[in-house]
């Protein structure tokens, strides 16, 4: 395994919910990709930050550490940042669930609340979070929204949006540019797509929960959303919680009901993008 | 000791457990078994019922009294109630019940950390 030259860009320090970190990369062309694409973690007031990524190598083939322990050898580039992406979140969700409720979610927010879309993989959150940030919506998270204990606010993780490749097509001019020196497999797989990239796209910190949607996506289904119980909300919801287990159970389970005793709760079932991000917006604006 | 929710009948006295975690919202319950992690939901109805489940008095006599109370058949309620208490009791949330075992694939074991993360790209 090589060492990170020198030479090396530092870039950060960023912050996840709790996680703090910078990024040390001799490879200039993924060091200019992976500056834009965690933009909206940057946490420019922060001290160094006491964990440090290393992306180190040539072409395509690079080595990552995260204080010292290898996350990956001789990997592409497209693996390398998609190997690190993962080790962020994961430290990002682990720094939050002593003391949030941290649910599978993305977050977005409008008229100063916070609308949170749990849902487990592949459900579409990070294509909706996308179709209503294009909508003028502020961004929180397009994986976890953390909830204080008090069941109040959610608490923003504005990592960049993993775009799959399964969802591109419908999202096609958010492809990032790639820098001309960035290694070609940067150019396939996911796409990290910072909020902020968007024309009027921003990030909030944080906000009170206004209300609970729960996305299913259904290859050719009418789109159609569907008012939801509280109690069945709670039940539904605590599917998506991190860490839903041992001794701290109770206290998420007191502050998700909480939470969703002051929002309203619906499910959707999304068949076409469009026309599920007017369907949040025509029920949003009932609400308010 | 633990028993067979088959056995439960008219005559059965019902307690509910009180070390479950119980939140009302909207006339329904959410009632956490923090063995398990498992949520229950009781609507509004199941609901009046758990409140009810204090280990006084039999089904029969909880079925004349609910039957009075809501102005319904009696014969009706005792057959809702029987349901309700063997279902209460095959989640365990009864005393002297376990839930019953997840079928293989059905559900996470306690313990299982959740399966929420993508995981790491593929090499």
């Amino acid at each position: 395994m090589s060492a990170v030259a020198a030479t090396a860009t530092e870039l950060g320090p960023y912050a996840g919910l709790g996680h703090r970190f910078g990024v040390r990369c001799d490879h200039p062309g993924v060091a200019a990709y992976l500056e834009a694409a965690f933009a909206t973690l940057a946490d420019p007031a922060a001290d160094s930050p006491p964990g440090w990524y290393a992306l180190s190598g040539i072409d395509d083939r690079l080595d990552l550490t995260y204080d010292g322990e290898v996350l990956a050898e001789d990997a592409s580039a497209r693996r390398a940042v998609g190997m690190l992406t993962w080790h962020v979140n994961r430290c990002a969700i682990d720094s939050a669930t002593a003391d949030h409720v941290v649910v599978h979610a993305a977050a977005l927010a409008r008229d100063g609340h916070v609308l949170m879309l749990p849902a487990a993989m592949e459900a579409g959150k990070t294509t909706l979070a996308a179709g209503l940030i294009d909508r003028g919506w502020a961004y929180l998270s397009d994986e976890a929204a953390a909830l204080t204990r008090d069941g109040r606010r959610v608490r923003a993780y504005p990592k960049p949006l993993s775009v799959d490749p399964g969802s591109q097509h419908l999202l096609d001019d958010w492809a990032p540019p790639v820098p001309a020196d960035a290694p070609s497999s940067l150019r396939a797989g996911q796409w990290q797509v910072p909020a902020t990239s968007r024309a009027g796209g921003r990030v909030v910190a944080d906000g009170p929960l206004g209300g609970i949607v729960l996305p299913r996506y259904e290859q050719g289904a009418e789109t159609r959303l569907t008012p939801l119980a509280r109690a069945v909300t709670v039940a539904r919801v605590a599917t998506c919680v991190f860490a839903w287990q041992g001794p701290q159970l109770r206290w998420r389970f007191e502050a998700l009901a909480s939470a969703v005793r002051r929002s309203r709760c619906a499910e959707l079932v999304v068949g076409d993008l469009d026309a599920a991000c007017a369907t949040i917006e025509r029920w949003w604006e009932e609400g308010m | 000791m633990t028993g067979s929710s088959d056995t439960i009948d008219a005559a059965f006295v019902p307690q509910r457990r009180d070390d479950v975690a119980v939140e009302e919202l909207d006339d329904e319950l959410v009632v956490l078994d923090e063995r398990t992690g498992r949520l229950h939901v009781l609507n509004p109805t199941a609901t009046v019922v758990w409140q009810c489940l204090d280990g006084d008095a039999d089904l029969a006599t909880l079925a004349v009294e609910l039957a009075t109370a809501f102005g319904a058949e009696a014969d009706a309620v005792r057959a809702d109630l029987l349901t309700l208490a063997r279902q209460l009791a095959d989640d365990g949330l009864l005393v002297g019940f376990e839930p019953d075992s997840p079928e293989p694939g059905d559900d996470e074991p306690p313990d299982a950390p959740p399966r929420l993360l993508t995981p790491p790209p593929p090499t």
